[in-house]
């Protein structure tokens, strides 16, 4: 049975500015859809208001998950139920260590699970390698001091570790070497089968090597269909902006 | 708390006097001129007034309303097997786990006004270290300690230092011999038993010449309904090319005034390092000072303080700089939660007469909640043109995208402050053995979860 992530008539302000008008679309386990548009035109806003950032106000429009309303969810019951958020660029946490870190969600997303540090420490290492990241991070603070590539790295990582029903994307792919842009691509096409994407890539290249399923022009506020083999011309139409 | 009262053997009453003062005296057999000292202390303390610059929050404290000496045996106690079961019941009480119970049992503990425990004591006797307490100190060493009792924190220093002259008991007298480096950190717990009662420990430590040790002590306490007042005095001479460093984690029942004077002494290369936590007590006045007296010496003091909703925590540090190329660091971080008042008092002092001194000072304030608040109040004296001082502090409140970043991640948001809060002082915390790191990560979950609910 597939798990099904709903955004019905979502209107979305932060601080009274307006973002987003009367998003529709819903995304299912086993796909993949791809938002593109010009900058400044609330895609981040969108990823974010799902995963529940409590600076976006959904005015009107309901977010479901499995039919059911999840607007008054926290952000963490949302992630515990499956909703995966890779950042652009996330916020760097002193003193927190990445192994810590991890290991305490961990805890949060398996409660019933007691995770065992050696086990944990072997997992975290074989994920490190994957993602092209040395083990030494294991004991970085979370994001400190990180370049843009190893950033999205331990994002990347992260999308391995809890495999989510739905993984929202936001420019993963961006400031990645080409070999780490591969491993972006095979864990989407490895994860799939049981989880659907919601990308946000300003990459043509990247979104060309991914089999789309959805794709959507995001402009001025408003959520246009398009048809994912017109992707190049919906690129070019961007450009014309 | 019925049994502990009944289990007390000694107790000099309330109120201080000279009667008080003569009554300690001779629980402890001390010799006449101990006695002198006491009673001179007493009419210096008589004399003394409270600093103007004292926090609004201190209470009004009727010091004949106080008890000034309760022990529940004369005779110290050795093994963990002879400590009597309340003391370990009142552990299991406060929750401290069995390994820990374990760790503090190879260690000196004061229950009440006398030590419950001193397991250790024969083994570092063959190193030639003197671990005892205040008593033993002054009269079957009293050589080798009086050249230096009173002399750091003499009892005109302050009000506090002048009651704890006049009525010490307990605390530990260390001496540790040239060139020996203690590889065991030596360790004190302390509690406060009966009702009403002070604590004024008096600590003395002599690290000698080329000698190393870490010494440390965690407080906990019952909560009771009267306040309880804690005055100890800490001394410690750090001697040509030795180290010390004293670790505190400090968590009183919150009725607990804790008013402590620390101070030590740094002679030539010497380095001397106060890593003090406070967590519990209704207010706690507590600057550890250090004079560098030797060229070279070096003095740190590394400060945690943690202050919820009825809790100032008025903390800090006192460097005087005495000599040339002198260098200190101080790095204070508070956290704020609730209305809790959690800051920074300071004072760095460079004199005249020193060349190529170099203070670093950090003050970092947290603040959790919206009637948080926080102070941060340095005063720095230099003088001289080649002194280096730098002085940094900062007011930051919780990370909201930080936050989000965590709950995406599936923390609630109490994990989500909490670790971020772990975060916060994780520099500081990771100068702490690592038991009480642990101790000290669960404490500040304790509080931050509370607050948060």
């Amino acid at each position: 049975m597939h798990d099904v992530l709903t955004v019905e008539g979502a209107t979305l302000t932060k601080d009274t500015q307006s973002i987003l008008k009367d998003i529709h679309f819903q995304v299912q386990t086993g796909e993949i859809h791809a938002i593109i548009g010009p900058n400044g035109s609330g895609k981040s806003s969108l990823l974010k208001s799902i995963a529940g950032h409590p600076s976006y106000a959904l005015t009107s429009g309901t977010f479901y998950l499995n039919q059911q309303p999840i607007n008054e969810w926290a952000p963490d019951k949302r992630a515990q139920n499956g909703i995966f958020l890779a950042f652009q660029s996330p916020n760097a946490i002193e003193g927190v260590t990445v192994a810590n870190f991890l290991r305490t969600a961990l805890r949060f997303h398996k409660p019933e699970q007691k995770v065992n540090a050696t086990q944990f420490y072997q997992d975290l290492y074989a994920l490190l390698e994957q993602v092209g990241l040395p083990k030494d991070f294991t004991s970085r603070s979370v994001h400190c001091n990180f370049s843009g590539g190893e950033q999205k790295r331990l994002e990347l990582l992260q999308l391995l570790l809890f495999k989510p029903k739905f993984a929202l994307l936001d420019e993963l792919d961006s400031g990645l070497d080409l070999q780490a842009r591969e491993t972006v691509l095979q864990t989407i096409r490895t994860l799939q089968p049981h989880t659907g994407f919601i990308i946000v890539s300003h990459a043509m290249d990247f979104l060309h090597q991914l089999p789309l399923t959805h794709l959507y022009l995001l402009q001025k506020g408003r959520l246009v269909t398009q048809n994912p083999s017109d992707l190049d011309a919906v690129a070019s139409l961007i450009k014309g902006l | 708390m019925a049994s502990a009262t009944d289990s007390t053997a000694f107790n000099a009453g309330f109120g201080l006097n000279q009667n008080t003062i003569r009554y300690i005296s001779s629980v402890k057999n001390e010799s006449p001129s101990l006695l002198a000292f006491r009673l001179q202390a007493l009419e210096t303390f008589l004399k003394l007034r409270l600093p103007a610059w004292i926090p609004n929050a201190l209470p009004p404290i009727d010091f004949q309303k106080l008890r000034y000496y309760v022990a529940n045996t004369q005779r110290a106690k050795k093994s963990w097997d002879e400590v009597p079961t309340a003391i370990k019941t009142t552990f299991e009480r406060l929750g401290v786990p069995e390994k820990e119970q374990k760790f503090l049992a190879g260690v000196e503990a004061q229950f009440d006004s006398e030590f419950a425990y001193a397991k250790m004591r024969q083994q570092l006797q063959e190193q030639g270290v003197i671990f005892t307490d205040s008593n033993e100190g002054l009269s079957t060493y009293r050589e080798l300690f009086e050249p230096f009792f009173a002399k750091i924190v003499p009892p005109h220093d302050n009000t506090f230092a002048a009651l704890n002259s006049a009525v010490f008991s307990g605390g530990s007298f260390i001496y540790v011999p040239k060139g020996l480096k203690v590889q065991q950190p030596l360790q004190a717990y302390f509690r406060i038993n009966a009702e009403r009662s002070g604590q004024f420990e008096r600590t003395l430590i002599i690290v000698d010449e080329g000698a190393e040790l870490t010494y440390m002590e965690g407080c906990t306490a019952p909560i009771y309904d009267t306040q309880n007042l804690h005055a100890a005095v800490v001394e410690l001479v750090v001697k040509k090319d030795a180290k010390l460093q004293y670790i505190t984690v400090q968590n009183w029942s919150s009725n607990v005034l804790n008013l402590v004077t620390k101070r030590g002494w740094a002679e030539e290369n010497a380095d001397v390092r106060w890593i003090d936590c406070n967590i519990g007590s209704k207010i706690t006045m507590k600057y550890p000072g250090i004079y560098l007296k030797g060229r070279h010496a070096h003095g740190e003091v590394f400060s945690i303080a943690l202050a919820h909703s009825g809790q100032w925590q008025d903390t800090g540090a006192r460097v005087l700089h005495l000599a040339d190329e002198t260098t200190s660091n101080v790095v204070s971080k508070s956290i704020s939660l609730g209305s809790g008042w959690a800051g920074y008092r300071g004072k760095i002092h460079i004199q005249p007469n020193c060349s190529h001194c170099k203070n670093s000072t950090e003050c970092h304030s947290l603040l959790l909640g919206d009637e948080s608040r926080t102070g941060t109040l340095p005063y720095v004296a230099i003088s001289g043109d080649s002194q280096s001082v730098c002085h940094e502090a900062s007011i930051s409140s919780l990370d909201e995208e930080q936050l989000f970043y965590l709950q995406q991640r599936g923390l609630n948001r109490a994990a989500a402050v909490s670790l971020s809060v772990n975060g916060f002082v994780n520099d500081l915390v990771q100068h702490f053995p690592l038991e009480y790191s642990v101790e000290l990560k669960r404490l500040i979950d304790m509080e931050v979860e509370n607050a948060i609910g």
